[in-house]
């Protein structure tokens, strides 16, 4: 589980486990604080399944979507490619949000939905009550482990996602991945025209 | 008849730049899957699902359960359209036959996750079912969809009472349920194959959390399917409502939730989320009045395709939504009444909303002074004409409220809306003439209770027959728990408020025109359809093209994994309309020189094909002349840049409210 900034994006096809090709988007994150795992390097790839290549597209309603700048918090499961994955589709990402007494909170759909009292509204979670929860529930886990040692706690299955594709994703390179859009194309396209004719315009302005 | 032809040149230039706009055409009616250009995400007509099932699972449900819950939610969906969407569905066990595989393979299946070869990544532990939808980008065909229940994590069930969520009176807070009436998930996803994405409407079965009742299609879910799909003959009965939605600066309001309020039936018949503009576009609904509501999509981009991915909800200071508002009349209780006619858009006048201090959640109407002053709201009707009225008042949680309704006479018909509108609350109605004594009427309090447990708890009063005077309309408001809304509290509001709907007239109350198509219900279900379906004798389709390191199916393939013969050859001819509609204006430029040039007898159109060369050199002159490529070189320019930048002025004006 971490924060980070979303960065630059693309789509391209790859390869999962079943030895289907799907289209993927990858965001670069800017890791700024770990809060649940390991992790090795401060800037990561995820991974979200959809996105448009070659003239197809795909979707999933639901997957999280990301915008360029935005401060989250996402679960993650890490790929065999090395690239992350988010875990419970739109339940998985976070936004890290400011309220006016300058507390970091969270918002989501996951949040909006995961902790109320009957009869009231949810309680506003802040990164600090996140922080404070994760050390409780890895505390309670040492205290289970030391109790019972022959007995550790049975650690969830690790997500069935990782495996060894028959392609690795393609890594980000520094420079922004996006594709020249049509629209980029047609402004190009536009803006020569324009020029070419101004140009003569004036050419022939000044010989009259 | 130069400066003529100049203006007529900008004109035109004008309505093609207009027309070709794609921004303009994405004033969204329900809420629909797009592509990142904003494309909506549709079948090419006619269509024909072919669509493969294995019933394979770990849920111990049966076979026939299965079958008879997708082809059950297929005629929904069949139905709905106007019999335009039809579908074949074969369904079985041998994988070979009967696929269980995610891949863009040119079959659609619907299988469960446990009956895979593989773990299908996709899915999550937290995750009902999923729709893999494939389409062209450029056009938004849809060609394939996998759908995909996950029955690793959860208990599919044919008991129509079991949910994962919330919105019944068995929800609660603390329990975490895992069976799921399987019907509610294969009728969702199958909204999704149509193109539709999630909803925030709260009997929708598009909502984005699964909640009981989802099984059945709601008024939004036929709107929908009436306006992508239906026949031209049924669409011309249907009408629309549109308009914009801004903020008190007047910068409009991306990706606010609108709700087209039926005053006949006492319900929210279709939604709407408005465009990068603030405009909006309510469709297929059926002739009547109507009332909007505007919210935040509380629900949020990551609900959504990714182009709303700059939705930003909260807007205002504090990271906090705007609030929901009511379109009224010069901002008072009075709600602005809409008439929708047959084929016909109606025009809302501007709704601006505003936000709210930070430590208020969802806050919605204004501050009632009633409350305070302890004033009876009164309603003026006329005796003598048919009158409508609707009304948004806030209330109090524990105090009724009484309204005095003065000139009635003959039958008067009352909704009040509250639970469906996101309102905490139920409020039931009494009527009491002058005297005080309670008036016998026709009540219909809760307006829907569903198979799944499901209550509408809006309610209403039809009374007829009434002596004309005066009357006075008691409210009575019980306090509703978050976990009876689907969805639970993510979109209720902190406040308690009620829309009052009503109609008096000396003659029959009138009744919904539509309801072929919007059945008389609260929740707009249809009638069930059990007769039995036979599955094509012939053999389901089959993947047309094995999986490989570089093949990606279809018909043909390419080492880069490149698009296959069908796709390759809508997109030549997309390519072909894009570049023409790009030329048009210059076709009229030359046309234009062309037609000047014959004017003046400079050359004859019999010498055409003899002095082409020479004809193009003189379109040419004519054009420079004339300095028309430059007022067409620079519009072109404009119209391109406008589009280039206008996602960026998005992001800056997030940033103008941090």
């Amino acid at each position: 589980m971490v924060r980070g900034k979303v960065g630059s994006s693309y789509s391209d096809w790859s390869t999962t486990a079943d030895s289907s090709r799907q289209i993927f988007t990858f965001y670069e994150l800017s890791v700024s604080e770990v809060l649940k795992g390991e992790l090795s390097h401060r800037t990561i790839t995820i991974r979200e399944f959809g996105g448009e290549k070659d003239g197809i597209g795909m979707q999933i309603p639901g997957t999280s979507q990301f915008s360029k700048d935005e401060d989250v918090v996402v679960f993650l499961s890490k790929q065999s490619d090395g690239s992350y994955q988010v875990q419970g589709m739109t339940m998985g990402k976070l936004d890290v949000q400011i309220d006016t007494n300058g507390e970091e909170y969270l918002a989501g759909a996951a949040i909006n939905n995961s902790v109320f009292i009957p009869g009231e509204f949810p309680k506003k979670w802040t990164l600090q009550d996140v922080r404070t929860l994760i050390k409780q529930q890895q505390a309670d886990e040492q205290a289970k482990i030391s109790r019972n040692p022959g007995h550790a706690e049975q650690r969830p299955p690790q997500n069935p996602a990782v495996h060894t594709p028959r392609e690795a994703a393609p890594q980000l390179q520094p420079e922004a991945q996006e594709d020249l859009s049509s629209r980029r194309r047609l402004l190009i396209g536009s803006l020569a025209v324009a020029a070419a004719f101004l140009v003569g315009f004036l050419i022939r302005w000044r010989r009259k | 008849m130069g400066r003529v032809l100049v203006i007529l040149t900008l004109v035109t230039l004008f309505m093609w730049l207009a027309l070709t706009n794609p921004l303009l055409q994405n004033a969204q009616a329900f809420i629909p899957s797009v592509t990142s250009t904003g494309k909506q995400l549709r079948w090419d007509l006619p269509i024909h699902l072919n669509l493969i099932g294995n019933p394979t699972n770990r849920s111990n449900l049966s076979e026939k359960s299965f079958f008879n819950a997708v082809v059950s939610s297929l005629r929904q969906w069949q139905k709905a359209s106007g019999q335009v969407f039809s579908f074949d569905y074969w369904q079985g066990s041998d994988r070979k036959l009967y696929p269980t595989k995610v891949a863009l393979d040119g079959v659609s299946t619907i299988f469960f996750a446990s009956a895979a070869p593989e773990p299908i990544p996709q899915i999550s532990p937290n995750v009902l079912g999923l729709t893999q939808v494939w389409y062209d980008n450029e056009s938004g065909q849809i060609q394939e969809v996998d759908i995909i229940l996950n029955d690793i994590n959860f208990i599919f069930t044919d008991d129509p009472t079991d949910t994962s969520g919330y919105g019944s009176e068995q929800s609660t807070a603390s329990r975490y349920r895992t069976h799921v009436f399987v019907q509610n998930v294969i009728t969702h996803e199958l909204g999704h194959v149509q193109g539709l994405s999630h909803s925030g409407g709260l009997q929708s079965s598009m909502l984005f959390m699964e909640s009981p009742e989802q099984a059945y299609l709601g008024c939004d879910e036929l709107a929908a399917a009436l306006t992508i799909y239906s026949p031209r003959e049924s669409q011309e009965k249907l009408g629309s409502v549109s308009g914009r939605i801004s903020f008190q600066d007047g910068s409009p309001v991306y990706g606010a939730h609108v709700l087209a309020i039926s005053q006949v039936r006492g319900t929210v018949l279709a939604t709407a989320l408005t465009d990068s503009k603030g405009k909006y576009a309510v469709r297929g609904l059926e002739p009547g009045n109507y009332y909007l509501m505007a919210e935040p999509f509380y629900a949020g981009p990551s609900a959504l395709s990714t182009y709303f991915a700059d939705i930003n909800v909260k807007v205002c200071p504090g990271e906090t939504p705007f609030n929901r508002k009511f379109l009224t009349q010069d901002d008072s209780h009075v709600l602005t009444q809409l008439s929708v006619s047959p084929n016909h858009s109606t025009t809302a006048p501007p709704l601006v909303v505003q936000c709210r201090p930070a430590d208020e959640t969802l806050a919605s109407v204004p501050n009632s002074s009633i409350l305070k002053r302890g004033i009876v709201p009164e309603i003026h009707l006329n005796p003598n004409q048919q009158q409508n009225f609707g009304i948004v008042e806030q209330l109090d949680f524990t105090e009724e409220q009484v309204f005095k309704i003065s000139g009635v006479s003959g039958n008067l018909q009352i909704y009040v809306l509250a639970y469906s509108i996101y309102s905490p609350i139920r409020a039931s109605l009494v009527l009491y003439d002058s005297e005080g004594l309670e008036v016998r009427l026709r009540k219909l309090d809760p307006s829907y209770t569903g198979d799944s447990g499901f209550i509408n708890y809006d309610s209403s009063i039809e009374a007829n027959d009434l002596p004309d005077g005066t009357y006075f309309l008691k409210i009575s408001s019980t306090r509703l728990r978050p976990y009876q809304y689907p969805a639970g509290p993510i979109a209720l509001d902190s406040t308690p408020y009620v829309v009052l709907l009503g109609t008096s007239t000396h003659a029959s109350l009138s009744r919904p025109s539509l309801v072929s198509y919007f059945p008389e219900n609260a929740r707009c279900r249809l009638p069930d359809d059990s007769s039995p379906y036979q599955s094509p004798t012939s053999q389901p389709p089959s993947p047309s093209l094995k999986q490989s390191g570089s093949g990606i199916g279809f018909c043909s393939s390419s080492p880069s994994g490149g698009t296959s013969h069908a796709l390759r050859s809508s997109n030549t001819y997309l390519r072909l309309a894009n570049i023409f509609s790009w030329a048009l204006p210059w076709l009229f430029i030359f046309g234009v020189a062309l037609v000047r040039l014959v004017h003046k007898r400079s050359f004859a159109l019999s010498r055409l094909r003899t002095t082409m060369g020479s004809a193009i050199l003189k379109i040419w002159q004519e054009c420079w002349q004339k300095l028309q490529f430059v007022y067409l070189g620079f519009l072109h320019f404009l119209y391109t840049l406008r589009h280039h930048i206008t996602p960026h002025r998005q992001k800056l004006r997030k940033k103008a409210f941090s």
